[in-house]
């Protein structure tokens, strides 16, 4: 999978809630894989991954998007996408959608899984000194695979997990671990508004945990969870803030205390 | 979709609405699965176990018929009756039948969730018998009258305050404050009823079709007490707990325990095989909606579950709305694919109460792939092709929903479409914010904020970011590495 | 056409993809200790073990034994142990037995389990209505785990009768999780471990 190419040509994937919510992710993700060499292009007739409708259901809705994903991504040999989930549902597009054949979509990694294990990024060039727990989503642990769920037993043979790995080389960074290792944040897609308050214990029930862990940052590889867990913190004006994973990694200053970080990209 | 009384949203928010109960809920069915983890952990072949107990269930349900009659034959080999019920009414006809010819009237039963699907406690009640459940989370929701909240844990809904206040109420028990002095005093209570019972009624974990066996595993020696006492053991199972030969059964006894309680095995793990000396054993067959299910592709292996509870003790959304939030006498993850393809338009909210987090699936101890279903069936809901009810009408989703969906697919489908919505939603959010606490969105805003609107999308600002840049590079200024 | 054969019918008229069955061959776990992992397990099971050595004298270990000494009914279906009570073909007159002494066929290290089988015990009541069970086992019929049980249990499943798995005392959490010992079963288990010559075991028939 390790490319040799120094300068390699790579597509961004950028989650339709990402480009509509939150644009400096996206930055944040242009910045990082600018900052290692690759020349990234950014497809403007790109669209979602489909995600939103498949999960309430609405396959055949999503069947169109697809197509458009194909046609727009065809090209490229290397897809990059800062979302676990996004990425885990144009993976899975020929089971979900049934009747696809494997193309571009199968092609799509993972923002942390291409940097690590596509590019060989052993670690970044940043100084972070800050408290920070890792928010390990559903999609990219046990869809993906990035990592070793908490559910499995011996045997299981699990892969690495490229996030962990790239914040635990970030300079003077303090990974700290919630009591439940992967618990899920309760965003689910439209399952936060069809059952708004199993969704919010949940998402609160995972704030507490990082809170007694000592975090100061919550991060991930999805935008989705920490957007569920900031709008809960902000309701309950509790003292941890988000980050995305990209963010981290391009040394972002925390949320409201504009101190400035150092690193690549900035 | 409107929130109503009778969903599992509006039934999820009565549990959440106590804190300290839905809190001490979840912990406890936590420490159960991390229990569960210990063991799983421990075992070096665990993996290996699950992926071989899925594929002798796959196995056997592809051969269903062969195995039912050899197991029929071999159970009568050793003077047991066998019985088959093709519904729940016929189930409960034949063994209301065995009773009442034998004039019995006093029956004793252990743990069987295939009687709670048939609904066997109010038919023989309603026909003059006395039905005393054994297990004693069961005997306490029966004294509650209410259902069990978890099919291994029938009463983890409850505080041992509740338990002491039903057994004062119904059974005129002193005033108890401990589990120990509760359970004891169960026990007497149940030990006259096991001397006094006519028959004992039993569910089975396994039916070894080799041997004509049947297994029952039991931490509390309920079964046992229940069908060694009285002459007449009746044994109901549902037609997938067959098993083709002894040799599988350490397959899923190591799992069983270990996956539902943390357990390396149960107290007791009998075999009965053909009836006590001066006894009788009928075994009754239950097929009620199993031989559906056998014929979809996509749903047949959520009838290799051995009910061990372990997706109930994992799943998020389980633990904090509790069992009865289901309302299906099977709740949880495989629950919520059981009862929506028996009853779909009175179950429909249950496929969509989970966000596809995939737990219950890593710890299925046979392997089936409940959060896949659970995707099934809200596509099926939407797409098709339709869940039937019993009577074949079929259940669609919404028309609201399947129009608004497919105008949100047309959007999502077009990069115009959608930057232009992504342009008026900022517009109209950034002069009203009140827009954004309409409908659906109110849901979200109940407990949350909102998150703040930029004022440019990432695409506008990668374009200005690319105008910015010199005209013959779109190439990052620094070299290859780090 | 009656259930029997409508369900039957109905089973095979459906078209399902034949899937094999799979070999039973695996690296099932080993122990190095098998007796001190068996143990270890009964323990866990809120179960005790009394292990006895070659030289001593069984009978005599067992009937020092506090749940034996403080019975006012004893049950003894294993020939040299003394009881009181000799027994009966009627189940019910096991309710009054307050230790119940039994001998089990094997023991299994990864579970602390003995199986106690038809041949051990023909009044099943017997092994449930009493209040305490004490259970001899030979140290040497220990397994490593299920399988191994099962492979030499299976002839006799097929021969039919009744056997168990009893793997500590009856016990309950379904109180506000907490563990109670002795539920509706025995209230304790005693295996007293011994070696095959310290005891010459003949099943008694009650």
């Amino acid at each position: 999978m390790r490319i040799d190419h120094p300068n390699p040509r790579v597509a961004l994937f950028v989650p339709c809630y990402i480009d509509q919510l939150y644009p400096d992710v996206g930055m944040a993700t242009l910045e990082l894989l600018e900052a290692h060499g690759v020349r990234v292009e950014v497809p403007p007739q790109q669209t979602c991954c489909g995600q939103p409708l498949i999960n309430t259901g609405a396959v055949a809705a999503a069947r169109p998007l697809a197509e458009r994903f194909e046609s727009t991504f065809g090209e490229y040999e290397h897809i990059v996408c800062p979302s676990g989930s996004c990425a885990a549902t144009l993976r899975r597009h020929p089971h979900l959608l049934g009747g696809q054949p494997a193309g571009a979509s199968g092609r799509v990694l993972e923002l942390c899984q291409f940097l690590v294990q596509v590019l060989g990024v052993e670690h970044v060039d940043v100084d972070f000194p800050h408290r920070v727990a890792l928010h390990e989503s559903c999609h990219g642990l046990r869809e993906l695979g990035l990592g070793r769920p908490s559910e499995m037993g011996a045997g299981f043979v699990p892969k690495p997990n490229p996030g962990r790995q790239l914040l635990e080389g970030v300079r003077r960074l303090t990974l700290v671990e919630p009591e439940r290792a992967d618990e899920c944040c309760g965003f689910g897609g439209s399952f936060c508004i069809v059952e708004p308050d199993v969704s919010a214990r949940m998402g609160t029930d995972r704030i507490d945990d990082f809170e007694r862990s000592g975090a100061q940052i919550i991060t991930s590889g999805d935008m989705s969870c920490l957007m569920h867990l900031a709008s809960l913190m902000a309701a309950q004006r509790r003292p941890l803030a988000v980050m995305h994973i990209a963010q981290v990694l391009v040394g972002r200053p925390i949320p409201g205390t504009g101190e400035p970080g150092t690193g690549a990209g900035r | 979709m409107t929130v109503s009384g009778s969903d599992h949203p509006s039934r999820a928010a009565v549990f959440l609405a106590d804190p300290d109960r839905s809190g001490w809920h979840d912990n406890a069915l936590w420490q159960i699965r991390g229990r569960r983890d210990q063991r799983a952990r421990a075992l070096p072949e665990w993996e290996a176990l699950r992926a071989l107990a899925g594929r002798i269930k796959a196995h056997t349900l592809s051969e269903l018929p062969e195995y039912l009659t050899s197991f029929e034959a071999n159970a009568r080999r050793h003077g047991a009756e066998v019985h088959f019920a093709r519904d729940a009414a016929e189930h409960n006809r034949i063994v209301l039948d065995l009773l009442r010819s034998r004039g019995i009237t006093r029956v004793v039963k252990s743990k069987s969730m295939l009687t709670e699907e048939c609904r066997l406690n109010p038919w023989l009640e309603h026909h003059g018998l006395e039905v005393t459940d054994t297990d004693l989370g069961e005997l306490i929701v029966q004294l509650r009258r209410e259902p069990p909240s978890h099919i291994v844990l029938p009463a983890i809904h409850l505080r041992k305050e509740d338990v002491a206040q039903t057994f004062s109420r119904v059974l005129g028990a002193p005033p108890l404050s401990d589990a120990q002095s509760l359970t004891e005093f169960a026990r007497q209570h149940l030990r006259a009823k096991f001397l006094a019972a006519e028959a004992g009624i039993t569910g089975v974990n396994f039916a070894v079709a080799e041997t004509g066996g049947i297994v029952v595993c039991t931490n509390e020696g309920n079964a046992d007490l229940g069908t060694s006492l009285p002459a007449l053991h009746i044994a109901c199972m549902g037609m997938e707990k067959l098993i083709p030969r002894a040799a599988d059964l350490p397959v899923f006894l190591r799992l069983l325990a270990r996956s539902a309680t943390g357990q390396a095995i149960t107290a007791y793990t009998s075999h009965y095989h053909g009836p006590r000396p001066g006894g009788e054993l009928h075994i009754v067959i239950v097929d009620n909606g199993r031989s559906q299910l056998r014929a979809e592709p996509e749903h047949r292996s959520s009838l290799y579950c051995i009910r061990c509870g372990a997706c109930m003790n994992t799943c998020p959304v389980f633990r904090r709305s509790g069992g009865h939030s289901y309302a299906a006498h099977v709740p949880g993850p495989i629950g919520s694919i059981l009862a929506p393809l028996r009853k779909p338009t009175e179950h429909q909210s249950l496929p969509h109460a989970c966000t596809l987090c995939g737990s219950c699936t890593a710890v299925c101890p046979v392997g089936i792939d409940l959060h896949e279903q659970l995707l099934t069936l809200r596509r099926r809901q939407v797409d098709g092709p339709a869940l039937l009810e019993l009577n074949g009408t079929a259940y669609r989703a919404s028309t609201l929903k399947r129009t608004f969906t497919a105008l949100a697919g047309w959007v999502l489908a077009s990069s115009w479409r959608t930057a232009w919505l992504g342009v008026a939603v900022r517009f109209l959010g950034h002069r009203f914010p009140a827009l954004m606490r309409l409908g659906p969105l109110g849901r979200w805003s109940k407990t949350r904020s909102l998150p703040a609107l930029p004022l440019r999308s990432f695409h506008e600002e990668y374009a200005r970011r690319q105008a910015r840049l010199p005209r013959a590079s779109g190439r990052p200024s620094r070299g290859p590495g780090q | 056409m009656n259930a029997r054969d409508a369900i039957l019918a109905g089973l095979r008229a459906q078209v399902v993809d034949p899937v094999a069955l799979p070999p039973l061959t695996g690296e099932w776990v080993r122990y190095t200790d098998p007796v001190e992992q068996f143990c270890a397990a009964v323990g866990q099971a809120a179960g005790s073990v009394v292990p006895v050595s070659a030289s001593a004298d069984v009978t005599q270990v067992i009937s020092e034994l506090d749940v034996v000494r403080q019975a006012m009914v004893r049950c003894s279906l294993v020939s040299g142990v003394q009881g009181n009570f000799a027994g009966s073909t009627d189940p019910h007159a096991f309710r009054h037995v307050d230790v119940l002494i039994v001998a089990a066929e094997l023991g299994v290290a990864e579970n602390g389990a003995v199986w106690i089988g038809t041949g051990a015990v023909k009044v099943r009541a017997a092994l449930f209505l009493a209040q305490h069970l004490v259970v001899l086992l030979p140290r040497a019929e220990i397994v490593d785990n299920l399988h191994q049980a099962y492979e030499r249990i299976g002839a006799a499943l097929s021969l039919g009768g009744y056997g168990c798995f009893i793997s500590g005392p009856s016990k309950t959490a379904d109180i506000e999780q907490a563990l109670v010992v002795g539920a509706h079963g025995p209230r304790s288990l005693t295996i007293v471990l011994c070696s095959a010559e310290s005891l010459a075991v003949e099943i008694k028939v009650p």
